[in-house]
């Protein structure tokens, strides 16, 4: 399936240089806090250099795997070391790439363990882009598994005064999701080889043995075909991690407590793992669990209707908010909702709206913890009743607060809309009466987005906010490249589109209609 | 006796041999140095366990099957089971040497008695002689009766010695009993040939066991009590948490590592006698498994309530006896489908013996790396408590940084070699159709991350203002260090590339 490895090693370079990066600051003196920091912009920015090279060379008519790299690594149990990017992928490694080399920026002010800090940064890169970029189940296992440490002491040590119950809880939920994708990582294993033939990891080879049935004469349970115990257990784990209703409790108390950079990191990358694992192995491994005989099945139902209850669920309990960090975290629950309708659509029009959407909530949620932490710093509390009249007294940070606010409603014209609006008429065409009922969601979100631009930026300016400077010059470096990137994505949704495109409809024939 | 015949065996015995000098020298040097430098001892003791290791692997391509005195198994799963206890060993000797409690006096026996214990290990693991198996493993427990109440002064440790004592005896009474019941039926002590014996009176598809299957059944459950309490499986684990907590730390580290090493080598070889697929395997099976689950669901439980570093890690250390004895379970248990359940029949790539051992290897090096952190913190900051140890972890980040390491392998996270380990126990258990224990079994290990990181947070994520306790002199001895660095990079490199210990794993006969 391998045609040709890619002679420069261009992925693995990227996953692994800030490896490199984590090495370099441990040799530093903990003193030199400049040097730490420099070091780590430098290696995050190589990946992200690495990332631009790619999506230069990136083909983009081409639907297969690009970029490979292939080792042996256990040859006892076929584990290789493999990896490769879609247009699937590539663009969350380039957003990856991008979040990182900002969040270094924004963090510049961290006084507390330097050192460690941005180790642990660097070795978080490491995790995520190798999720991304693995083509082997077992390696995809490690990386994703990789992530946990670091972001459990990011947000345990640097993080906010209920700290360390939300760094445990975040490591339980997410450590509960992935022992079910251990099990159904064990189990597809052990059956990929049929009764006689060689077993594989290869997410390449289980996503064609599963789609020509491989997995459809495990072993019953709880009368429970195997193949749905597979794809429950996976989802389970992936479901956690977006969050979906009912697991999402984890997530406001992470995101709320997590320092700014890593709640951005959070919301900007990591919910994304957890729609691209549904993709790349739910939906690609076993598609036959949501498509049966030219029709979706009542689990393609289910994906849809946990789609409704984040969207209207999150929207409302986002409305309830007081904290303006709390207020964005929901919101990103009700956004991952659009990700799950536009999934659960199995059509070329849904799951270009899901990927969109995972992309460009990537940057407008970036965005949007970005800017509660200027105000955090400035004000030292996140009350929204406390706060009103900003317009006046800080108008820069005020209008691209306005931007990344309308972004992150779905403004036409903004890259939020593109996402949400595809994912909508994608899902019409499956499952019309819940896609009328999703609109609750969406008007909600735009409600309590308008209400929270009313109570903040204007109404009576507060006395003791007039002290405030407006944007700096490092928050200003930070907050640009996504607003433009939201601004263009907007006018040129095509520019990802057409990264994408080719990718998607090699996993929408699999549920064609014949 | 004829020499001639004897002097190959002899030769194939050097570990046991070089082994047992090292006791003895322990023992003259401590007669000779006696009331002064305690620690030469402590080299001559680590320099003979370095020559054992190295003629360990030297000789274990020659582990080719053999029978030596008619009475132990030359081959390479005793070979594996020796290099762990020798490891384990070597790591409890050097522990020894740096844990204040023994920088007092007259210690020098401690080394020889460790030392023999080790011996009664290495006897264990490759016997399949169930006299030699009892004289090994009484060897091995006396040994560390008295080992455990080393602390004289301490009171704590003289409980520990009684409760480890009163109950070893009676579990040791339950196990020979068995023994003598075995030999009744069989008429030899002898494993292979009481393996001959058990598949004819365990003939499938007869419907229910006969008389003399029935006495076969008491008789290895009356075995299993008595192995039960030698690993700390729950129902037999009482002894076990006042037992590693009062007992000396190195101490504890020896009991929870070698001598369990030890013990599960000696089990693998017992159940390895179990016919497999018989109608009795089956109900061996659902025994275990249910023991197992007990074992890692009550271990886990009772370990999120525990402040004293030494006894989470007992309650911890009865958990991962649960997992191992999962492997044991999957291992004895009948292949699934072949009653044309719709099933596809499986080709084992791992059996579950296979994958204990795996797992026992991983278990030594996350283990001794944990409990030599804890002597560490415990000789820096005076104090066992995890609790006290809040925000102490910026003190002594090298430890703190190894620490969690060994917990992430406890917990089973990649990329650690405790993560390999339960990937390679859970593949057999699913294997052989015990889906239900294969969830319990990761859920399990979601709950250990609670009280495992427990440690973790006090150390690093309570605020450094609440580190009012006053550190002792920093004293970090370079072979500490070493070890602490080695093992680490142990784990993590054995999780990162552990081709050569699976394929070593793979060619055990188990």
């Amino acid at each position: 399936m391998i045609e040709s490895t890619d002679p420069s090693h261009l992925l693995s370079w990227l996953t692994l240089s800030p490896l490199l990066g984590v090495l370099a600051i441990l040799l530093t003196p903990k003193e030199k806090h400049d040097v730490i920091k420099t070091l780590a912009a430098t290696f995050t920015g190589i990946p992200l250099a690495l990332a631009i090279w790619m999506y230069v060379r990136f083909e983009q008519g081409k639907a297969g795997y690009q970029f490979f790299d292939d080792f042996a690594w256990v040859e006892s149990f076929n584990i290789r070391y493999t990896l490769g990017i879609d247009g699937l992928s590539a663009p969350l490694i380039f957003l990856t790439c991008l979040l990182l080399f900002f969040a270094v920026f924004s963090s510049w002010g961290v006084q507390k363990g330097v050192k460690g800090y941005f180790m642990l940064l660097l070795l978080l890169e490491v995790g995520i882009n190798g999720v991304f970029a693995s083509l082997d189940f077992f390696l995809f296992y490690v990386y994703w598994e990789l992530m946990l440490l670091p972001m459990y002491f990011l947000i345990g040590i640097w993080g906010g005064s209920r700290r360390e119950y939300a760094a445990i809880k975040f490591f339980l939920y997410t450590l509960a999701g992935s022992v079910l994708i251990l099990i159904a990582l064990i189990a597809m294993y052990l059956h990929s080889g049929g009764a006689t033939g060689e077993r594989t990891f290869s997410l390449i080879e289980l996503a064609a043995r599963g789609q020509s049935g491989a997995f459809e004469q495990g072993p019953p349970l709880l009368g429970l075909s195997f193949k749905h115990w597979l794809f429950l257990f996976l989802f389970i784990g992936f479901a956690i991690k977006i969050p979906v209703f009912p697991f999402h409790t984890w997530l406001p108390d992470a995101h709320v407590e997590a320092p700014t950079a890593i709640s951005v990191i959070l919301a900007g990358i990591l919910l994304k793992l957890g729609g691209y694992g549904i993709m790349r192995l739910n939906m690609n491994v076993l598609p036959s669990v949501l498509w049966e005989d030219g029709a979706t099945t009542v689990w393609a139902t289910g994906l849809a209707l946990l789609g409704l209850v984040n969207c209207v669920y999150g929207a409302f309990v986002a409305m309830a908010q007081t904290d303006f960090k709390k207020l964005v975290a929901y919101s990103s629950v009700a956004h991952m909702g659009f990700v799950l309708l536009g999934m659960a659509a199995l059509n070329k029009t849904g799951l270009a709206g899901a990927n969109l959407e995972m992309f460009n909530h990537g940057t407008s949620s970036a965005m949007l913890f970005l800017l509660v932490g200027v105000i955090y710093d400035r004000a030292h509390h996140r009350e929204i009743a406390k706060f009103g009249g900003l317009a006046g007294q800080m108008p820069m940070y005020s209008g691209i607060a306005f931007l990344g606010i309308f972004t992150s409603l779905g403004l036409p014209g903004l890259a939020g809309f593109w996402g949400e609006a595809l994912a909508l008429i994608g899902c019409y065409e499956q499952f019309p009466k819940i896609t009328v009922l999703s609109t609750i969601g969406l008007i909600v979100t735009a409600a309590f987005f308008l209400v929270t631009i009313r109570k903040v930026f204007f109404g009576p300016a507060q006395e003791k906010h007039a002290s405030f400077p407006d944007l700096s010059l490092r928050e200003w470096t930070c907050l640009a490249p996504f607003g433009a990137l939201c601004i263009l994505l907007g006018v040129a949704p095509f520019l990802l589109t057409k990264w994408m495109q080719p990718s998607i409809d090699l996993l929408v024939s699999l549920f064609s209609k014949s | 006796m004829n020499w001639d015949l004897y002097q190959g065996d002899l030769a194939r015995m050097w570990p046991e041999i070089i082994l047992s000098v090292t006791a003895l020298l322990a023992l003259v040097s401590d007669l000779l140095l006696r009331g002064r430098d305690v620690r030469i001892t402590g080299w001559v003791t680590t320099i003979g366990v370095l020559f054992t290791l190295f003629w360990l692997c030297r000789d274990f391509g020659d582990a080719d099957g053999s029978r030596l005195f008619g009475i132990m198994v030359h081959d390479r799963f005793a070979m594996f089971f020796k290099l762990l206890i020798a490891l384990g060993l070597l790591a409890v000797t050097l522990l020894s040497m740096h844990f204040r409690g023994f920088q007092r006096d007259g210690i020098g026996e401690y080394y020889s008695i460790l030392v023999i214990a080790a011996v009664g290990g290495f006897f264990l693991v490759s016997t399949d002689h169930l006299l030699l198996l009892f004289l090994a493993l009484e060897t091995l427990s006396i040994s560390s009766y008295v080992l455990a109440g080393f602390l004289k002064r301490d009171v704590r440790s003289s409980e520990a010695a009684i409760k480890y004592l009163v109950y070893g005896v009676l579990s040791s009474g339950a196990m020979l009993y068995g023994f003598s019941l075995l030999y009744g039926f069989a008429g030899s002590l002898e494993l292979p040939r009481i393996a001959e014996v058990i598949r004819a009176h365990l003939q499938p598809g007869e419907g229910g066991l006969t008389p003399g299957g029935r006495g076969i059944a008491i008789a290895v459950i009356l075995a299993l009590a008595g192995f039960g309490y030698k690993v700390a499986v729950f129902p037999f684990h009482f002894w076990a948490p006042d037992v590693y907590e009062g007992a000396p730390t190195p101490v504890t580290t020896f009991l929870a590592v070698v001598s369990k090493a030890a013990s599960f080598g000696m089990i693998l070889r017992f159940f390895g006698a179990v016919p497999q697929g018989a109608d009795g395997s089956a109900t061996l099976a659902a025994v275990l498994a249910a023991l197992a689950a007990c074992s890692m669901t009550f271990g886990n439980l009772a370990a999120m309530l525990q402040d004293n570093a030494k006894r989470l890690l007992a309650y911890s250390s009865i958990a991962h006896s649960g997992y191992l004895l999962a492997g044991i379970a999957a291992w004895v248990a009948p292949a699934p489908g072949a009653a044309g359940s719709g099933a596809a029949l499986l080709d084992l790539g791992l059996t579950g013996g296979q994958a204990a051992a795996f797992y026992l290897a991983a278990y030594v090096i996350m283990n001794l790396g944990a409990f030599a952190v804890v002597i560490y913190l415990s000789n820096r900051f005076g104090t066992e408590s995890i609790g006290g140890w809040a925000g102490l972890g910026w003190k002594a980040p090298v430890a703190s940084a190894a620490l969690v390491v060994f917990l992430l392998s406890l917990t089973g996270i990649p990329p650690t070699v405790g993560f390999v380990g339960k990937w390679a126990l859970l593949q057999p258990i699913w294997a052989k159709g015990l889906h239900w224990l294969a969830v319990v079994f990761v859920l399990n290990a979601v709950v250990s991350l609670f009280y495992y990181f427990r440690m973790a947070k006090s150390l690093l994520l309570a605020g450094e203002e609440e580190a009012l306790a006053s550190p002792r002199a920093h004293s970090f001895a370079p072979e500490l260090a070493t070890l602490l660095v080695a093992l680490a990079a142990a784990t993590l490199g054995l999780g990162v590339s552990f081709r050569w210990l699976s394929d070593l794993v793979l060619g055990l006969t188990v």
